[in-house]
């Protein structure tokens, strides 16, 4: 998938904003948001809070989460740890990417916020590489992945599924006491088939 | 006269907009993502497109500066390109293995297990004779006799059920057989709920299409 | 057929010659009753080289000794019934993997594709592909990584690297 899908699909977590307006409740497919009333704190999904804020109706109030003090403790956590750490959420990424950038005034201390959040999205695609590595080393064929982010998967595709894809297929057809299984993976084309 | 239309089309069962619209999404992002054609959701995108002549009706009433009509119409757009994504992934699939879709939905029909819509079925059946059509009148009538048969299956492409997918494990289930090819080392393994994994399609595409499992 | 012998003087090609074939000519050639021809091993397939892959599979220039490494290697695999090259091609494939991280992430592209037989580089090819689509998206927009900041996080990339081990 594009990384704009993967965007696409985390605009819909839920934020807080301040709206600068008052209005009723809104009646959306996708839920009941609202009412709203000016000054005081109201959740809306993602892409409605940054259409609003691009027209300058409201404040975005930074998730828990985005916090110096918070942010320093999953940086250490993620560099401590052999595995993946738990993220705040599954699109962590996505959400700093459009609230910092469509808030970036909203958002205290926000360019040492974007560095903490690049540093700990740079020390996960490392480890992901190290255990892209290892995954393969030991067998290459399952492989469990948990607290990754979808954004963080897509970025090993199609690279690490393809490979597995690859190394199973060398197994099956270097191995002649294995049965043909692999009809249902390939395909089979013939330009002269003959009249009998 | 056209709101009655609307509640004559709504489901027995109470659902709602924003339950269908999950439920989409999900069946979007799984058929975005499984190697073969999943079972279709025409109940939850013919409801959603229901609602979406609905609203847009509802829109026209407001005044075009208003902001609940752009938000409104935002929200739109965004299921529109949901579906359209969705319906166009299941065409690409339905083009690209036009004759295993055609074979297996045969067999589907008969036990009343369709994974296409009737116009998804029909499509795939013009696709093919279109194709056939075209292979006959550019090369098959102009070589010697003997050449001519047009052997269908044999030009059969398959989706690679093999292949190797991310999911999410919706609910917990237990042992998943990982067959060890090379020798009888099967591995079994658990999914536990909100585990991810990589591994080959075929073991999981039931629980993906019972929404036990979802692919990321 | 002494064509096929660059090196010979005679119209016909003599017993005992060793000349390079398809493989789908010398399976052919070989399955007849008796064999009309022994078939050697390309060296890569070799017990010397298949030494070498199973110590560093890294080290091997695959676009010199096998740009169809794996893809000829299944074929081969066939007529070896310890079934060591299968091993091999599973091993080496494992191993070279991480060629194929380094050099979809690589400044140096050139270099790097070097060694990577055909299906390597097919494979580099698709991972660069995802690459630049995360990271035109990463910089895009008001919260962008710029070029300066990419090269400083990959040297910071390299220690985190480190730091786990």
């Amino acid at each position: 998938m594009d990384p704009y899908e993967i965007e696409f699909i985390g605009e819909n977590r839920i934020v807080s904003i301040i709206p600068n307006f008052s209005y009723d409740k809104i009646y959306l497919i996708c839920g009941e948001f609202g009412p709203f009333r000016a000054g005081l704190p109201m959740n809306v999904p993602l892409w409605l809070a940054v259409m609003l804020k691009q027209k300058q109706k409201c404040r975005i109030v930074p998730p828990d989460w985005m916090d110096i003090e918070i942010l320093e403790g999953i940086k250490e956590e993620e560099k401590k740890s052999r595995f993946f750490t738990k993220m705040p959420n599954e699109h962590y990424m996505v959400e700093a990417k459009l609230i910092l950038g469509a808030a970036n005034e909203d958002i205290p201390r926000a360019a040492e916020i974007k560095t903490i959040i690049k540093d700990i999205w740079d020390i996960r695609m490392s480890k992901l590489r190290t255990s892209m590595d290892a995954l393969m080393k030991s067998g290459g064929s399952y492989g469990r992945l948990d607290h990754l982010t979808m954004m963080e998967i897509n970025s090993v595709k199609p690279i690490l599924p393809e490979a597995m894809d690859e190394l199973y297929r060398i197994k099956v057809t270097s191995r002649k006491t294995i049965p043909a299984t692999l009809n249902s993976s390939t395909y089979s084309q013939s330009g002269t088939s003959q009249n009998t | 006269m056209d709101t009655e239309d609307i509640e004559l089309s709504e489901e027995e069962e109470e659902i709602t907009a924003e339950t269908v619209l999950k439920t989409l999404q999900i069946a979007w992002q799984n058929e975005r993502l499984a190697p073969e054609i999943l079972p279709h959701r025409n109940d939850m995108v013919e409801c959603m497109l229901g609602q979406i002549q609905h609203m847009e009706r509802n829109i026209n009433k407001l005044p075009k500066t208003d902001l609940r009509a752009s938000i409104h119409q935002m929200e739109l757009n965004r299921i529109k390109y949901i579906i359209c994504n969705y319906l166009k992934t299941r065409l690409d699939k339905i083009e690209k293995y036009c004759i295993s879709i055609v074979n297996d939905e045969k067999q589907r029909m008969e036990s009343g297990m369709n994974y296409l819509t009737v116009s998804e079925f029909r499509y795939a059946q013009e696709y093919l004779l279109n194709m056939e059509n075209h292979l006959k009148n550019t090369v098959l009538n102009h070589v010697p006799g003997n050449m001519q048969s047009f052997e269908m299956n044999k030009m059969a492409i398959y989706p690679n059920l093999q292949s190797h997918i991310f999911l999410k494990a919706n609910d917990t289930i237990n042992g998943i057989i990982l067959e060890d090819l090379l020798g009888d080392h099967d591995e079994e393994i658990d999914l536990e709920e909100g585990s991810q994994h990589i591994l080959q399609y075929k073991p999981v595409a039931e629980l993906v299409k019972n929404g036990k499992v979802q692919l990321v | 057929m002494g064509f096929m012998d660059p090196s010979a003087t005679e119209d016909d090609l003599k017993a005992g010659t060793n000349v390079e074939i398809p493989i789908w000519l010398a399976e052919s050639l070989h399955a007849r009753r008796p064999p009309l021809v022994s078939v050697e091993l390309p060296k890569i397939y070799k017990e010397t080289y298949r030494e070498i892959l199973n110590a560093d599979a890294c080290t091997v220039d695959m676009h010199k000794l096998g740009q169809y490494f794996y893809e000829l290697g299944c074929y081969i695999a066939k007529y070896d019934i310890k079934g060591e090259v299968a091993t091999t091609l599973m091993d080496t494939f494992k191993q070279r993997f991480r060629m194929i991280l380094s050099a979809s992430v690589s400044t140096d592209s050139i270099t790097a594709l070097q060694p990577l037989s055909t299906s390597e580089r097919d494979r580099t090819a698709g991972a660069v592909v995802t690459e630049k689509a995360l990271s035109r998206w990463l910089k895009r927009g008001d919260c962008p990584l710029t070029t300066a900041t990419m090269v400083a996080n990959h040297r910071k990339r390299k220690r985190a690297e480190m730091e786990m081990l």
